[in-house]
């Protein structure tokens, strides 16, 4: 029987409950360790031949498969636990708290890829969000709390299209399986919106740069990796084609991009950075074709490797300065080098620079919409943009720009240790694609060759010559102290009014109730009807008779 | 017989002018996609035209860091 690593994450994070120190550390670490055993062992044939189903229990009038096994849940698979390892060396030293929160977020995200039906996979999917929600919480700050709760609100609505969506499509189809969704009206589109808040496409995405940038520097690792990815993954699975997908997917990647460039809160440009790419990966499963999915899957696993690295890097620089803001921060070149080159190789990945991760996964993506201009258009746009904000305007107005501000000392050994093996992994996946960590483990049979030439001069040609643009003009890419406004100002503003009209209600309330004593007072001595005497009981039955009679009246 | 108001006159015509810049800008940038350096020139043209363009965006969205607790208090 096959082991299911997702159950191993979440049986792991409940004895992290009860251990302590040493212990404690060696199960965190042993955790992400046993998944890529697992995998491993899977991949070899250990379990039988990939792909296969197993741990099928009765349910009801179905039966629910809670493991199914095949390549695009293996590539899932293996980039969240590689990612997992290098997360839980580098929060060594978190909350046990969040420790624990972070394996169930995790172990729940590797439940969503391998859930082999719809309950399965509903099941997994809310388990993550709970995960993902104490992750943000045990920040414990007030910002946190307050983000934490805007951040239900999100997956609670989200939760809700759903399971909504889900229970119309058994109902039309009589079946639980979770395979390519029939576009059958009202079902499917519910179930695709439950998932397209959780992808954070616009204007369903401003629960991400508001929670994730609260959480602590450890905890905004996680949330990094798994959600967003979790979504692209079941868009992979059910939604392959959706032409909508595509032109959501573009508009997604120059929306997060353009925001990444004004912002100025490192890891708020880092968190509208994930909705941007995350586009990428939308565009490609909306493209449809082989070769697109190819690109958008293999996108999402570099992806979740560099843009983990990005994170530890920024949170290394929080970590020792205490600061967030680009205005604050400065010449912490002179302080803190080790860090700035392992940020870099990040940023060097997500930019598409050749022999770096994101230069095989997002050429591919690029390459398959060649036939749709304006998507196309707007992908290699925002691939200028992404080396403008993550390139070059984070790391100069971090590390160089001005003389020190605030000193600073490299974090750490377990956080370097972590940035270290992240920032390898890119390098390695970037220089040999077809060894076996990414193109031997995509869904599809596409011939892809991401060296030729010409493809590799026009992938150096484009940042050098966005470098050149930035360096004239750089001082215009300056950090200032501003927040940005963002589609979550309609909920704020509306949450307000909410909260207004409430306040008048309760004021409203309080003068109707003294009216009404007032009044009854006069009733009592001027009539000889006792209300002080009127128990409870007699003034429940008469409000229900009220009541009734007023159904009756309406009824008639 | 006229218009009744010239605006929807102009609005017509723009959104005419707008098509076609938009078709011929598509089609130039298909075929140029071809040509040497168009990447250079993409990399440097769309670098400077978003950093401009992101001070526009910025005008628009940007507000005070406690533009959120004074909405809260105005209430």
């Amino acid at each position: 029987m096959w082991v299911h690593p997702g159950l191993i994450a979440i049986t792991g994070a409940l004895i992290l409950l009860i251990s302590r120190d040493r212990v404690e550390k060696i199960l965190f670490i042993l955790i992400p360790t046993t998944s890529i055993l697992i995998l491993i062992l899977t991949s070899a044939g250990y379990f039988g031949s990939v792909p296969f189903e197993d741990l099928s229990v009765k349910f009801l009038f179905f039966r629910v498969i809670l493991a199914r096994v095949d390549r695009l849940a293996m590539l899932f698979a293996y980039v969240f636990s590689i990612a997992a390892l290098a997360m839980n060396i580098y929060a060594l030293d978190s909350r046990k708290y969040e420790k624990v929160a972070a394996m169930i977020y995790f172990g729940s995200a590797l439940g969503v890829v391998f859930a082999g039906d719809l309950f399965t996979f509903y099941v997994f999917w809310e388990l993550m969000a709970i995960g993902s929600l104490f992750v943000i919480w045990s920040n414990e700050t007030q910002k946190s709390l307050e983000a934490g709760f805007r951040y239900a609100l999100w997956h609670l609505a989200g939760g809700a299209f759903l399971i909504a969506g889900i229970g119309l499509y058994i109902i039309k189809t009589g079946s639980l399986e979770f395979s390519l969704f029939q576009n059958d009206g009202v079902p499917y589109y519910l179930i695709l919106l439950g998932v397209l808040i959780n992808a954070a496409v616009p204007p369903l995405h401003a629960w991400l740069p508001d929670a994730y940038p609260e959480a602590s520097v450890t905890g905004a690792v996680y949330l990094a990796a798994f959600t967003t990815k979790s979504a692209v993954y079941v868009l992979a699975r059910g939604f392959a084609g959706e032409e909508i997908l595509m032109y959501l997917g573009a508009f997604m990647a120059f929306y997060g991009m353009m925001y990444a460039i004004i912002e100025s809160d490192i890891r708020r440009i880092l968190a509208y950075s994930i909705v941007s790419q995350v586009g990428y990966m939308v565009a490609g499963i909306g493209i449809g074709t082989a070769i697109a999915i190819n690109g958008a899957v293999s996108h999402a696993f570099t992806h979740i490797l560099y843009k983990s690295l990005l994170f530890m890097a920024t949170g290394a620089v929080i970590y020792t300065t205490g600061k967030s803001r680009l205005g604050e921060l400065g010449g912490l070149y002179r302080y803190i080098p080790v860090t700035f080159y392992l940020y870099m190789i990040g940023a060097l990945s997500i930019s598409a620079v050749p022999l770096f991760s994101g230069f095989v996964s997002k050429t591919m993506t690029v390459y398959a919409s060649h036939e749709h201009t304006l998507v196309w258009l707007l992908l290699e746009a925002s691939s200028v943009g992404t080396f403008l904000y993550v390139g070059l305007k984070l790391p100069w107005n971090v590390w160089f720009a001005r003389d020190p501000v605030i000193e600073a000392c490299e974090p750490p050994k377990n956080m370097l240790a972590a940035m270290g093996f992240l920032a390898a992994v890119n390098v390695f996946v970037g220089a040999y694609p077809g060894y076996k960590l990414l193109y031997s483990l995509l869904p599809y049979s596409a011939e892809f060759h991401p060296y030729e030439t010409g493809r590799v001069v026009s992938a150096i040609q484009m940042p050098l010559f966005a470098f050149l643009a930035f360096w004239i003009f750089r001082d215009k890419l300056r950090g200032d102290v501003k927040i940005s406004l963002d589609t979550d100002w309609f909920l704020r503003v509306a949450g307000n009014y909410m909260l207004d009209g409430i306040q008048k209600f309760s004021d409203f309330s309080k003068r109707l109730d003294r009216n009404l004593l007032y009044t009854a007072e006069k009733l009592k001595t001027v009539g000889r009807f006792k209300i002080k005497e009127m128990s409870a009981g007699y003034g429940l039955i008469i409000s229900i008779a009220i009541f009734a009679l007023y159904l009756l009246l309406f009824l008639i | 017989m006229d218009f009744p108001d010239d605006r929807v006159l102009k609005c017509i015509i723009a959104l005419a002018f707008l098509l076609v810049v938009l078709d011929t800008g598509t089609y130039l940038l298909h075929m140029s996609r071809e040509l040497p350096v168009f990447s250079a020139l993409f990399g440097f043209a769309v670098a400077a035209l978003l950093i401009h363009f992101s001070k526009l965006v910025e005008k628009a969205v940007k507000r005070d860091e406690d533009y959120y607790e004074k909405l809260r208090k105005g209430r």
